[in-house]
């Protein structure tokens, strides 16, 4: 069996994991038995292969995290591996349909109340919009004040009086 | 009505697909774009956009493209007129250069812009009229007949003369000319100076919105915005544009030069032109502002011509110029000698707020859109601009497909549901695009997801339907109707008169002279015949006297007249203006209100707004249902009360009311007739009673002495004196003390009858006078904390999305639930596995 050794800087929840420094070992021996997800491999011991913390199985089609190997008895090494389901089923994934209930490439707050966003609670912006008039589509337009008065010319005083017409 | 849309391109993705392989409808960058030959997106790409359809109909009203009718600004676009061979012409968008008016994806929410390009016989011209260069004709300029060659319109020596309210008013549709202006012209320019003059300096690489006002606006055509048709080796650097349904004479030297005819353009909001009739006579509404080749305007004539309600000075003939349709295509596209002009003359523009729809022929009128891009002054291909394109498609109800790299934008005939690139428009309740769009399986629900390839001939589409069993009228429009007759209310039971300051101290002054009058014989004797006639005193005619923060006389809808204020009877000898209306409306403007951030922060509780009303104070509205609206506010005041009511509208709706009281009740003191008279004649006859009392107490008195005289004979002399002495010194002195001290303070009250007052009404407070006398909207909007930061939190924490979508269309971190992970072969194990990942979060 060969097994590709990888170095990956990724985090484990990285899906697609960017791959690096490719390593094919040949001849290498799963235990038996051999759990498919979490295999162990039996194999010469290659000091290089200590700063490796990923591989692929192509036999069983996978990919998986390696952890540190463990020295055996022949110069020997053991490698524990366990399946990385993300990386493996990637393109699957991608085609899933579901519920995205937060992400990242949206870009920018939308519509979706969002708890987590961290809005200051004791902090707002005052913005006042004194009323204009329209011009065009816009407020933009110089506004009458209704409320501007000449006293000596206005008339802002009513008097209201019986109104009984009485001729002297 | 017929309806027949016309996308002979659109119809189907093979032509659509020849089109773009073809590489047909690709422009390449402007000559003067650094670019010279480049093509935005590559030489053989087509980047974007739709080509060469038509949307034809027998009437443009909402009943066509009610998707999109009305709605803000899709286009950015100028108009060609294209002659056809068979005389006709034929109307064609080109575009405007977004580059010129700053988009931002906030603008394009909700004001997207649609930039056109146009394209002759495979030669692709970038009109760019917002970037074309002018130069200035200042006044050192004398040799008039070289500025503009065959362009008799605008030579320099006119000018244009605006009426705002009058010009641009159609159907009452307000239609505010605007005036594009660059700032490349530097301060010292004097033109410069004369434009910020003349618009307060509101101008600089934006729109200027004219005062919608009726007052005349005159643009000296020389020095501030003509261009030089000949002279174009002095051009300067003086980005002049334009000014709507102006026309301009446009430095060609961007086009091919065969074409370097000077052509004018004009940039219309709304609709500067009323829609021709199903007549189709141009002649009715038309008429022709320039004149290109013969005929018309010479740089001669000096008087002016009428177009849309403008005035064009310096340019016509002697008599006015109105023209009809094949006046006009004949001297806009034909040459003397009757052939085409090659090069057809922009003569409109269609920026602006709304869709414009112009006519070319009787019984049909056209919008053609050869082709909508983004343009290239993004200068390659980003996430803004990818958005963008949407959007402007979204805005027009186009069904496109992106390709999988998202770099290409395609229309795409009807959504059918097979590709999560699709993008199906979102229209709103009403039947009216949003901008929005909706991709993949979550477009199924989505009401012209079921239009296929149809999508072109559901203009009639005007928003979901209502539900099974739901029998109620809706007002779609939203539009509350006010009473049109409350000026009709002017009852005149009471009289009411109308006082500036001075004549109310006159009429104080007034009441108590009537009153204290009164101690003369005749105004006593007035006093009573006006009480005997009116039934009560002149005070009693008040009712009350109120200040309003305003000048009522001048909301009403007849010249109010002018009488003598009469209190009963009895004539004030102040004239003073009588009330004609009882009811009276104050606009108190408005404002729009805008989404700041486009998401939930714009909303309660995290967005907070109140209106401050003058005289009524703050109130707290509800964002969520003005927010991306007009809010206006008028006030409705009845002056018999004082009374007013504050309609705040949602664009056309009344939304919200708020009562309360404008008018300031003023307290009227007077003297009280009724009580002073009634305290004089008591005093009168208490006087003459304590007199008559001491009269009859003396008289009396001197019996007892004719009493005490007959007992002198018969008793002692000395003790009958004595007894008399005594009796009269004890009886008179009780008489005095009794009788004499009556009169005497009869004689006092009647000398000090206190003046009884009277007071008439209630003071109430006039604090908000001094406050603030317009309307405004106050905003509070969140603020963030200051360690936010949003591309760290997008990739650590990812923003609220819920959509149900497919997780490849994401990027970055995704967290995702109930995901369907049918349909691929992995362990119950490992699917387990990859649902508990996904609800955590992912990096896809």
């Amino acid at each position: 069996m060969t097994v590709d050794f990888y170095k990956t800087t990724d985090a484990p929840n990285v899906a697609d994991k960017t791959l690096t420094d490719k390593k094919s070992v040949e001849h290498v021996k799963p235990f038996n038995p051999c759990n498919i997800d979490e295999p162990a491999f039996l194999m010469d011991y290659d000091s290089t292969l200590n700063s490796y913390n990923y591989c692929y199985v192509s036999e069983f089609g996978k990919y998986y995290f390696v952890s540190p190997p463990t020295l055996e008895t022949g110069h020997k090494m053991r490698v524990n591996c366990t399946c990385d389901v993300l990386k493996t089923y990637y393109n699957d994934i991608c085609n899933c349909v579901g519920m995205i209930t937060r992400s990242e490439s949206v870009g920018a707050p939308s519509e979706i109340p969002d708890s987590q966003l961290p809005v200051n609670p004791n902090n707002v912006e005052l913005k006042t919009i004194p009323f204009r008039y329209k011009t065009g589509n816009s407020f933009r337009g110089n506004i009458a004040n209704p409320f501007d008065l000449d006293f000596t010319t206005d008339t802002p005083y009513l008097l209201q009086i019986r109104g009984v017409e009485v001729s002297e | 009505m017929a309806i027949t849309i016309n996308t002979s391109v659109w119809d189907s993705a093979e032509n659509w697909d020849n089109a773009y392989d073809n590489n047909v409808y690709c422009p390449p960058f402007p000559a003067d774009s650094g670019h010279v030959g480049d093509y935005p997106f590559g030489a053989n790409t087509i980047w974007s956009g739709y080509a060469n359809g038509n949307i034809s109909t027998d009437s443009f009203d909402d009943t066509i493209c009610p998707w999109a009718y009305g709605k803000d600004a899709p286009f950015l676009g100028g108009m060609w007129w294209i002659p056809n061979n068979d005389g006709t012409a034929s109307l064609t968008p080109s575009h405007m250069n977004p580059e010129t008016v700053e988009f931002s994806m906030s603008d394009i929410v909700d004001r997207p812009a649609f930039p056109a390009i146009f394209g002759i016989n495979d030669d692709w011209q970038f009109m760019r009229p917002f970037v074309q260069k002018y130069r200035e004709i200042t006044d050192n300029v004398t040799d008039v007949d070289t500025w503009i060659d065959n362009a008799g319109f605008g030579r320099g020596q006119g000018a244009y003369t605006f009426k705002p309210a009058t010009n641009f008013n159609y159907n009452n549709i307000a239609c505010c000319p605007r005036i594009m202006y660059i700032s490349q012209v530097s301060s010292s320019d004097k033109t410069k100076a004369q434009i910020d003059a003349l618009f307060s300096g509101e101008i600089g690489n934006k729109f200027y919105s004219f005062p919608y006002s009726d007052t005349e606006i005159t643009l000296d055509s020389r020095t501030i915005w003509q261009a030089d048709g000949n002279s174009r080796t002095t051009i300067d650097t003086h980005y002049v544009v334009g000014i709507s349904f102006d026309f301009y004479v446009v430095d060609s030297t961007i086009s091919n030069p065969n074409y370097n005819s000077n052509f004018g353009f004009g940039l219309v909001e709304n609709e500067p032109f009323p829609p021709l009739t199903d007549s189709g006579s141009f002649g009715d509404y038309y008429k022709h502002p320039f004149n290109l080749l013969g005929g018309g305007l010479s740089s001669s004539q000096s008087s002016k011509i009428t177009i849309g309600g403008f005035q064009f000075f310096g340019m016509g003939s002697s008599n006015e110029q109105l023209y009809s349709k094949n006046d006009w295509i004949n001297s806009a596209y034909r040459n003397s000698n009757g052939q085409y002009n090659p090069q057809p003359k922009l003569f409109l523009g269609v920026n602006g707020d709304k869709w414009t729809y112009y006519g070319y022929a009787a019984k049909q009128r056209s919008i053609q859109v050869q082709q909508c891009a983004p343009f290239w002054v993004w200068n390659g291909t980003t996430d803004e601009l990818i958005e963008y394109t949407k959007r402007v498609a979204a805005f027009i109800g186009f069904p496109i497909i992106t390709r999988a790299n998202d770099d290409t934008i395609n229309k795409k005939s009807g959504w059918d549901g097979t590709g999560e690139n699709e993008l199906l428009p979102v229209f709103d309740e009403n039947g009216y695009t949003t901008g929005d769009y909706v991709s993949g399986t979550a477009a199924a629900d989505e009401p012209n997801a079921t239009w296929g390839a149809d999508v072109w001939t559901k203009t009639d589409y005007t928003g979901t339907p209502q539900p099974p069993g739901d029998s109620n009228i809706y007002d779609d429009t939203n539009t509350s109707e006010l009473n049109p007759d409350y000026t009709k209310r002017n009852f005149k039971f009471n009289k009411g008169y109308l006082l500036t300051d001075a004549q109310v101290n006159t009429l104080a002054a007034k009441c108590f002279e009537l009153v204290n009058g009164l101690t003369t014989v005749p105004d006593f004797v007035q006093g009573l015949f006006t009480k005997l006639l009116s039934g009560n005193e002149p005070m009693d005619a008040i009712i009350s006297l109120m200040f309003f923060p305003f000048n009522p006389a001048k909301y009403f809808v007849t010249t109010p007249s002018s009488a003598n204020i009469m209190f009963g009877a009895l004539d004030t000898g102040i004239s003073a203006k009588e009330w004609e209306n009882t009811i009276i409306e104050l606009d108190m403007g408005g404002c729009s209100f805008y989404p700041e951030n486009g998401d939930f922060r714009d909303f309660e509780p995290y967005t907070a707004c109140e209106l401050y009303l003058p005289y009524l104070g703050n109130v707290t509205i509800d964002s969520q249902l003005y927010l991306g609206h007009e809010i206006t506010v008028k006030y409705i005041v009845d002056l018999c009360t004082g009374a007013v009511d504050a309609l705040i509208f949602r664009d056309g709706f009344r939304a919200d009311n708020v009562s309360g009281n404008i008018g300031e009740q003023i307290a009227i003191h007077g003297i009280d007739q009724n009580d002073k008279l009634t305290a004089e004649q008591r005093a009168h006859v208490g006087y003459k009673q304590a007199r008559n009392t001491q009269i009859q107490k003396t008289a009396s008195a001197a019996l007892t002495i004719a009493g005490g005289a007959a007992a002198i004979a018969t008793g002692g002399t000395t003790a009958i004196l004595g007894g008399i002495a005594a009796g009269i010194t004890g009886g008179l002195k009780l008489s005095d003390a009794l009788e004499g001290n009556s009169v005497e303070r009869a004689k006092f009250d009647l000398e000090h009858i206190q003046t009884p007052y009277r007071t008439i009404g209630k003071a109430s407070a006039a604090t908000a006078y001094r406050d603030e006398q317009f309307c405004r909207l106050i905003i509070k909007r969140p603020k963030m904390l200051n360690s936010y930061n949003a591309a760290n939190y997008a990739h650590t924490t990812g923003f609220a999305t819920l959509k149900h979508d497919r997780l490849g269309n994401y990027t970055g971190l995704v967290v995702a639930n109930n995901v369907d992970l049918s349909g691929f072969n992995a362990t119950a194990e490992e699917k387990k596995a990859i649902s508990n990942l996904l609800s955590k979060g992912v990096y896809l």
